[in-house]
Parts: structure tokens; sequence; C-alpha cells
């Protein structure tokens, strides 16, 4: 894994993350991770690297919105092995939001 | 639930008859600000903005930390994106009928604030029986009703692609994230729950859709996010 440090703050796509779908309303788990998780991810894996993502500053997370962004990963093709290696959810304010995102993509 | 007697007799004697419709458009006005600031919106989608909007307020008034903030806020996202998945069930014919209604009320001299959520849907139990849950028919609906908000320890009986009304794995975790509110109570087609109190009851009027409320006061602090 190389030094350089890639990073994505939830922040950067909304304070407020919505539902699953982007049909079903604003801030989708779905648009995230379609606009600007996986582009982020992608080229952190190139890199060999890590993609550290920051959950803290925003409100609430339902659980459809995390399963769809990090779970749809998974569904999209991408190897849950190669998430786990190239994926850092930090969550330190709210810790449970860690496991569980990593729960989603184990069981996606 | 407000709805009429079936005889008609009953109706007309009883409700009519009665005088009972001349005090229901009441002249009384309460004033809110010596009881308690009620603010409510309304949508036919996931509006996590406007929830925000509504939590801020009851947030400053209970002076709520914000993880406090951030469970109630989860609660309503979940509820709201259990009309948008669940209302239409697999009919776009009935895709103007998810609208869903979201308030608090914030009684001041108690420091309570009082949580509804409705929505005119179908109600969990017809979108199970149109999305054929495994288990819809073989247990009583207050049953499955129980099993779907449980941790998912005890969901362990339902196996996890069976847990969901979509039938897929993924899906179906927004119920047990509900089940952590204060005072829960929930109504959907015929089934009542007083979720604190394990009570599971059949009701016998169908409601159309869900009534989901919850309550939060300083003195019942939930586990770790409310």
């Amino acid at each position: 894994m190389t030094e350089q440090k890639f990073t994505l703050h939830v922040r950067e796509f909304t304070t407020t993350p919505g539902p699953r779908f982007k049909e079903d309303g604003h801030y989708s788990g779905q648009e995230f991770r379609e606009d600007y998780l996986l582009p982020r991810y992608l080229e952190a894996v190139k890199s060999g690297a890590c993609l550290h993502v920051i959950l803290k500053a925003t409100k609430g997370y339902a659980s459809s919105f995390l399963e769809e962004a990090f779970g749809g990963l998974v569904r999209q093709g991408y190897k849950k092995s190669e998430i786990r290696k190239h994926l850092k959810i930090h969550s330190n304010d709210r810790p449970w939001y860690e496991p569980e995102i990593y729960s989603y993509i184990d069981e996606a | 639930m407000g709805t009429f007697p079936e005889m008609m007799l009953l109706r007309i004697c009883l409700l009519a008859g009665s005088g009972f419709y001349d005090f229901v458009k009441s002249n009384v006005r309460i004033n809110n600000s010596a009881i308690g600031i009620i603010e409510k919106c309304g949508d036919s989608y996931v509006d996590p903005e406007k929830v925000a909007e509504l939590l801020d307020m009851v947030a400053r008034h209970m002076k709520m930390t914000v993880d406090q903030e951030d469970g109630h806020q989860t609660t309503a996202i979940e509820c709201m994106t259990n009309t948008i998945e669940h209302a239409s069930g697999n009919q776009p014919s009935r895709k103007c009928e998810k609208k869903w209604w979201f308030s608090v009320y914030y009684d001041t001299r108690n420091n309570v604030a009082k949580f509804a959520f409705v929505d005119t849907g179908i109600g969990i139990f017809e979108s199970l029986k149109r999305r054929r849950f495994p288990l819809f028919g073989s247990i009583k609906r207050s049953e499955i009703l129980k099993l779907l908000l449980a941790d998912s320890t005890d969901r362990n009986s339902i196996k996890p692609k069976d847990r969901t009304s979509t039938k897929l794995s993924h899906r179906g975790k927004g119920l047990p994230n509900i089940a952590r509110r204060n005072r829960l109570r929930i109504i959907s087609n015929n089934v009542y729950a007083d979720v604190e109190n394990n009570q599971y009851l059949m009701m016998e009027q169908n409601f159309s859709g869900s009534i989901i409320c919850w309550k939060y006061s300083t003195q019942n602090h939930e586990q770790h996010d409310d």
C-alpha cells in the first residue's frame, strides 16, 4: 500500500444523507456511490492506496443509504476482499457506523 | 382510528344526531407558545433536508446532542424510505399515493418531543402480501411485525433473503433501526404495536398505510444514539 492518502468526506456530497435510490429522493446512497465513492475508490486502487471515507459532520445515515453506497460496490462487481483492502471507514463520533458498513460489504 | 361505525343507523344516531359534529370545528384557539410547538412537513419523496430543518428546532429547544438528533433523523428517513419503497407495492399506478407526513410536537411544559410519521401507502402487510413474503399467511401478522422489528439476533429465525419484502438480502434493515426509538407505537394495516410494552395486537379495522409514533424526553435517553 502506497503512502499517498486518498480521502473522501461524505459532507462533500451532502450533510443530510437520504434514501437508497436516486428516484426515491435527494442525496441517495446510489448517487453518492456513483458520483463520489466509486471514482475516488478507483483512483485509490489504481495508485495502490487506501481510500479513507470520513462520515462525520453530517446528519444521521439511514441503513438503506449506507447499504446502497457500500454494498452497492460489491453488486457492481468489485471484489469484497479488494474493497476491504482499499477502503477504510472513519466514524469516530458515531463508531457504530463502521462495523455496520463493513457488514453491508460482507453481506452484499 | 377515526372510522365510522359500519351500521348506517349508528352513524346517523350516534354521531350526526348527537350533535358531535357541532364541536369538531372548534373555535377555541390553542396558544402554541404556552403548550408547545408543532412543526410538520410532507411529501412524496424522501427529503432529508426538510426533516433536518424540523429536528433542528426540537434539538435546539431540548439541547439534544448531535447523536441524539441523528437518531431521530435516521428514523424519519427510514420511515420515508419504507413509504417510497413499499407504498406502491408493485403497482406503478399507485405511485401518486406515495405520500408521507412527518410532525414533531415539542411539549415545552414537560420538555418532551413527540414525533409522528404517517403515510398513505398500502401498509407493511399489504406490501408483504403482494411481494409474497415467505412467512405471510403462515403466522399472524402481529408476529411478523415483531420479527421484522427484532434485532439481528432474533431475526436469525428468518433467512437473510427472506427478511425483506423485496426478497433481496441487502434490504430490510430499516425496521430494526426504527425499533430503537422510545415509546414506539406502530399501526400498519390491521396491526397495532406498542413496542416498548411488547404488545402486538390485531385490529378489527384496516388502515391503508402506516402510522409510526415515538417520544423523546431528556429523562429517557435511548441506548447510544438518542
